[in-house]
């Protein structure tokens, strides 16, 4: 087995040699066992046969029984029992046939019986004595990447061993690493030292992979480690891989397999504790009901469907405008989910004729409100359409659920409600009072729940940020202050569902998005991930606040107290009630303005309700055309900026080097909007679908 | 619209009742419909169908929107009726009472519910009425559809409408024919559905009738509003006082241990001089719980006690604690206590087949029971949800074989047809049927305890 490359042809190989040194080991075993009975007068003539046959059979029983492995502790236990199984097996069926042979080739029971003590007392000895031996070859060594664990704790114990039991995977466990630990051996590995010693063991070992085992580990572990390693330079001159074991619900749901084990995702850096939901108060809701979402194609809305058919209700209606996204969820409801009570409805939300019609047919018990215009800036510059889409098509949806009796009518909003700067979150607002002006109208509950970015949501900050630092950057952001509040679409959604089980009628939720992050400091960790310097490798530039853009999300107004729930991360604000009466009025009024085409009459009517609105200059100025963000860079670090390699920032013309993105540095600044603001749903029409 | 009367036609008044009765009969009166509830919609949908522009006007704006966009939120009318009137433009809802206030014909179907002191409250008829007062103009038909106490056409309403000037009967018309909707009923509709009209003068007898019968087959004039409004009250009494007749009988029963369905069904198969009621958790609904109120209220003016109406009210509103007292036998003899056992209530609707949970007797019943520590539980097929009196939002749980084994004991108070009984008896351990809705069912008879 010298020449073999792969791990897995390696042990197909020891097992051949196994079987062969186990032949060998029995016949030479049954072949003595005469001897030890003193009864050397077999070994003439067909006296031998008893050995003979006894050998076959052994090794028969062996195969059916599966050859033991011999590479493990628990193998080696597994290894004995399948030898004694085997030895007795055979012996049995050596009785049984020779009672059928003629006398003169019987041979006696004794003989058969030593046979069989003898081979297991000598494959036992040779398990306990060889075995190591055997271990130690078939292990991957050349290939094996040395690895550092960081962590010390029972998921550092189950990884060793997956890692040692399956050579396939490569990696060679040098030691852990922990502040804390509390033995000195894990699963056989020496605790080798603290986290901060990490670059002098990464050197030392030349080490190419360092595993973080801390199912809980906070962002600033995580990071901390993040920047030890990428400092060091281990295996190959390159600084390790830093990788992750998965979080503890997905502990829960799997055993640890080395599979599991991921790359750093940014969402690990973000600061957030995992997300509780209570199925029985949920699953009564959804299970063997009709369900509609609206919006289903989008980030949300798509989500939405994946947890709700995980419930098992009776009929899930994947309502959108555009059919390649429906297609898209309602394929993977089916494949992956083997979930098939779906229905495919095209509509637009804004269409009453439409949207009763689908209400008439299915009566659904729970609506998901999620179709929505949400991208800031586009959103901006297309005032009618997202007045249409987000007010009216709300408006629409809402009568429609009441009248069809549906018990729940659950709104999705965004922290981009809350003291308006934009067109997009002033349709927003007015979507909530809408819902909340049914309060006590109609038998339906309206609940609406409102929360902040998601991650990963299409046109999200993050994937724009990978792709600005694959393509070598720029990576653009708006403001140096500007902070953001994260939360992974999964776990917005299952507070969603929560909100929609606790959520009373005319409530607005708000979901704890946990602490908000700097993008400037998010975008300097993207890139740090990436295994890149900051300011060095890629640059950062900042493009200034775009119309309708804020600082800070707030995810409450100032005139919103807050009150708990009985879910930790849910509390209700208060929010002022506008009468359905006077509401009806100015919804009459936008729908003429969205007819005709008036926008200012559209902004007047916003203004009307939504007090806190404040929209953008652009408004005033010149209607119709948002004013083109101005772009300066950012300053970087003096003992930085004299690095040659800050190409962006050339000359002192930090606009200069951009210029040939132009388009791309656009794109991404609509995106950053967006990420200020990603919330929600995929819009109805809109953007990709 | 008709002309307004100008000094040349003061020679020879306007044929007010032959220009509106041929307005009517052609289908060129524009009709107007004050509430478009249970008893409004379906009648504002009969005459858009029928031709006539119609404009429906209802405070909820809620509603007038929905109507607007064509959904249906009552059950009795078809969606695509409502949907076709919508569309075309025979049907417009409104919150704006001054469009109703041009129309040639109104029709009032606003509530007329009770104060908390169970006195009548008619203040929606008297803001309608203050409403169609502001706008009258002569040719016009103003007919009363609420149920309401005899004399509240003459003596609230025509006084309101003197005041402008007009006379009744030559510049206007008033009549009261009372709404005879019985919602999820399939075979009666408002079609055919006997319709009864009274008018303050023979005129206005005339002209509503000859509406009326555009849309409804038979309509039966009768000598004035009084007439007809007594009608209405009396209906709904001799429906409650004779269900109140059957739960005492029920009760007595009980006691005598006799099977009150096998007496009801062997006397109902009398040809003559018998009708048919069933006992039960107690009477629910808008009309029967509450119109005896109206008619007592208005006999007390004259001295007089209507003790019939008295007593039946009683003998109802004491049904849901029998109910109590049978759930609580029930579990006695399988050794269980009310308090902390698992009920599971099927059916909140106050009658089968309708989505329609208000004064129903089963809240009333969920209601004692919770009181008394019984972990209640929900399932109906109609009413997802609804909110009691302490503001609590209880949820329609799934009929599941699970649920109805997890149960204690499985309460049947409203017997909608499209339940499994025989799931719901083959699963449950134990039944307590209220409304004899598992008559059908036979096997395990032994498991089911009847009111």
């Amino acid at each position: 087995m010298t020449e073999v490359q792969s791990p897995r042809q390696a042990k197909r190989v020891g097992t051949l040699n196994l079987g062969l040194v186990q032949f060998l080991l029995t016949a030479l075993a049954c072949a003595l066992a005469p001897l030890i009975l003193g009864r050397s007068d077999v070994y003439s003539g067909i006296g031998l046969l008893s050995p003979v046959l006894f050998t076959l059979l052994f090794f028969g029983a062996e195969i059916v029984l599966g050859m033991p492995r011999w590479s493990t502790r628990t193998d080696k236990a597994r290894g004995f029992v399948s030898v004694i199984v085997a030895a007795a097996a055979a012996s049995v069926a050596a009785f049984v046939i020779q009672v059928f042979l003629p006398s003169e080739l019987q041979s006696s029971a004794g003989v058969i019986f030593i046979s069989a003590l003898g081979v297991v007392v000598f494959l036992t000895a040779c398990l306990l004595l060889f075995a190591p031996s055997i271990e130690v070859r078939s292990a991957p060594s050349e290939h094996a990447v040395p690895t550092l664990v960081v962590g010390s704790g029972n998921a550092a114990v189950s990884l060793i061993q997956v890692i040692e039991d399956n050579p396939r995977f490569a990696f060679s466990v040098v030691g852990c690493v922990d502040d804390q630990a509390l033995a000195e051996r894990v699963a056989g590995k020496p605790i080798v030292g603290r986290v901060d010693d990490l670059p002098k063991l990464i050197a030392k070992h030349e080490v190419g992979c360092v595993i973080i085992t801390i199912p809980s580990a906070s962002s600033e572990l995580v990071k901390r480690v993040m920047s030890l390693c990428v400092k060091t330079t281990g295996r190959d001159g390159k600084s390790p891989a830093v990788k992750i074991l998965p979080g503890v619900l997905e502990l829960l749901n799997d055993n640890v397999k080395v599979s599991r084990i991921r790359s750093v995702q940014p969402e690990d850096l973000l600061p957030r504790d995992p997300v509780k939901v209570d199925l029985a108060t949920v699953a009564p809701h959804l299970e063997n009901r009709v369900i509609l979402v609206t919006g289903a194609g989008g980030s949300i809305g798509s989500e939405l469907c994946r947890q709700i058919a995980g419930l098992n209700p009776k009929l899930l209606l994947l309502l959108g405008h555009g059919e390649n996204s429906l297609f898209a969820i309602e394929e993977e409801l089916r494949l992956k989910y083997e979930f098939e009570r779906t229905r495919i409805i095209l509509a637009d939300v804004a269409d009453s004729a439409r949207i009763r019609n689908v209400f008439s047919t299915y009566r659904p018990h729970v609506v998901f409100h999620a179709a929505a215009h949400k991208h800031v800036p586009i959103v901006e510059s297309n005032v009618c359409e997202a007045v249409r889409n987000n007010i009216l098509g709300t408006h629409v949806v809402a009568l429609a659920a009441a009248a069809a009796g549906a018990a729940k009518f659950v709104l999705l909003s965004t922290d981009k409600a809350v003291n308006p700067t934009s067109v997009m979150g002033a349709t927003k607002r007015l979507s909530e009072i809408i819902s909340q002006s049914f309060m006590n109208q109609t038998s339906t509950e309206f609940v609406t729940v409102r929360f902040g970015n998601v991650l990963e949501s299409r046109g999200s900050v993050i994937p724009t940020f990978k792709r600005q630092i694959e393509n070598g950057g720029p990576v653009t952001i708006t403001h140096r202050d500007m902070q953001r509040y994260f939360m992974t679409i999964p776990e917005a959604v299952s507070l969603v569902l929560e909100a929609m089980a606790i959520g009373r009628d005319g409530q607005v939720l708000v979901l704890d998005m946990g602490k908000p992050v700097n993008i400037l400091g998010l975008a300097e960790t993207l890139i740090t991930l990436s295994g890149l310097t900051p300011y060095r490798d890629i640059s950062i530039v900042e493009t200034g606040i775009r119309p309708g853009e804020k600082l800070f999300e707030e995810i409450l107004t100032s005139h919103e107290g807050m009150s708990t729930t009985s879910h930790e991360r849910l509390f209700i604000a208060q929010q002022e009630r506008i009468e359905y009466n006077r509401l009806a009025l100015g919804l009459n009024t936008l729908e003429n303005a969205v007819r005709t085409g008036e926008q200012k009459v559209i902004v007047d009517v916003l203004k009307e309700f939504v007090p806190t609105y404040q929209p953008g200059q652009h408004f005033i100025d010149e209607p119709g055309i948002p004013t083109d963000a101005k772009r300066s860079s950012l300053e970087m670090p003096v003992e930085q900026r004299s690095n040659g390699r800050a190409a962006s920032m050339r000359n002192g013309h930090p606009l200069a080097p951009v210029r040939d993105t132009q388009t791309d540095v656009d794109e991404a600044a609509v995106f950053d909007d967006d990420s200020g603001r990603d919330i929600k749903s995929q819009p109805a029409s809109a953007v990709g679908s | 619209m008709s002309p307004v009367p100008t000094a040349v036609s003061t020679l020879r008044p306007t044929d007010y009742v032959s220009q509106l009765r041929s307005k009517i009969e052609d289908k060129s009166a524009v009709v107007g419909v004050a509430g478009i509830g249970y008893v409004g919609l379906p009648l504002a949908v009969e005459k858009a169908k029928v031709g006539y522009q119609v404009f429906g006007y209802d405070r909820n704006a809620i509603r007038v929107a929905q109507i607007n966009q064509g959904s249906n939120y009552i059950r009795d009318v078809v969606d695509e009726d409502l949907a076709k009137a919508v569309v075309s433009g025979k049907f417009v809802a409104t919150t704006d009472f001054s469009t109703l206030g041009n129309c040639d014909v109104i029709v009032l179907c606003v509530p007329t519910p009770l104060t908390p002191n169970k006195d009548p409250d008619i203040s929606h008829v008297r803001n309608v009425g203050a409403e169609v007062a502001r706008h009258l103009r002569p040719g016009q038909l103003i007919c009363l559809e609420s149920t309401t106490y005899p004399g509240t056409t003459e003596e609230v309403l025509l006084p309101m409408f003197a005041a402008g000037g007009l006379v009744v009967g030559r510049d206007y018309f008033l009549a009261f024919s009372p709404e005879r909707v019985d919602p999820g009923n399939k075979r009666y509709t408002t079609r055919n559905t006997n319709k009864v009209v009274g008018g303050v003068t023979s005129a206005c007898l005339d002209v509503a009738a000859t509406f009326y019968k555009q849309t409804i087959i038979d309509v039966l004039a009768v000598a004035n509003p009084r007439v007809a409004e007594m009608t209405k009250v009396f209906e709904n009494t001799f429906r409650a006082v004779n269900i109140a007749l059957v739960n005492e009988m029920a009760l007595l029963c009980d006691r005598m241990d006799i099977d009150i369905w096998a007496v009801m069904d062997a006397a109902a198969t009398k040809p003559f001089g018998i009708m048919r009621f069933d006992p039960g958790p107690g009477v629910g609904g808008h009309c029967i719980p509450l119109d005896p109120f109206y008619l007592a209220w208005k006999a007390r003016q004259y001295d007089f006690h209507t003790r019939f109406i008295e007593l039946a009210g009683e003998i109802n509103a004491s049904m849901p604690y029998f109910v109590r007292e049978k759930v609580l036998r029930t579990l006695n003899d399988r050794g269980r206590a009310l308090k902390n056992a698992r009920l599971l209530v099927l059916g909140i609707a106050y009658k089968k087949d309708i989505p329609d949970w208000r004064e129903s007797p089963a809240l009333k019943v969920i209601d004692i029971l919770a009181r008394d520590g019984a972990d209640v539980t929900y399932h109906d097929p109609f009413v997802p949800s609804f909110q009691d009196e302490h503001g609590k939002v209880r949820q329609s749980i799934p009929l599941t074989a699970k649920a109805l084994a997890d149960a204690d004991c499985v309460l049947i108070t409203t017997d909608h047809t499209q339940t499994d009984w025989d799931f719901v008896v083959q699963h449950a351990q134990v039944i307590v049927d209220t409304r004899n809705a598992t008559k059908n069912v036979s096997s395990r008879r032994d498991h089911i305890v009847l009111l």
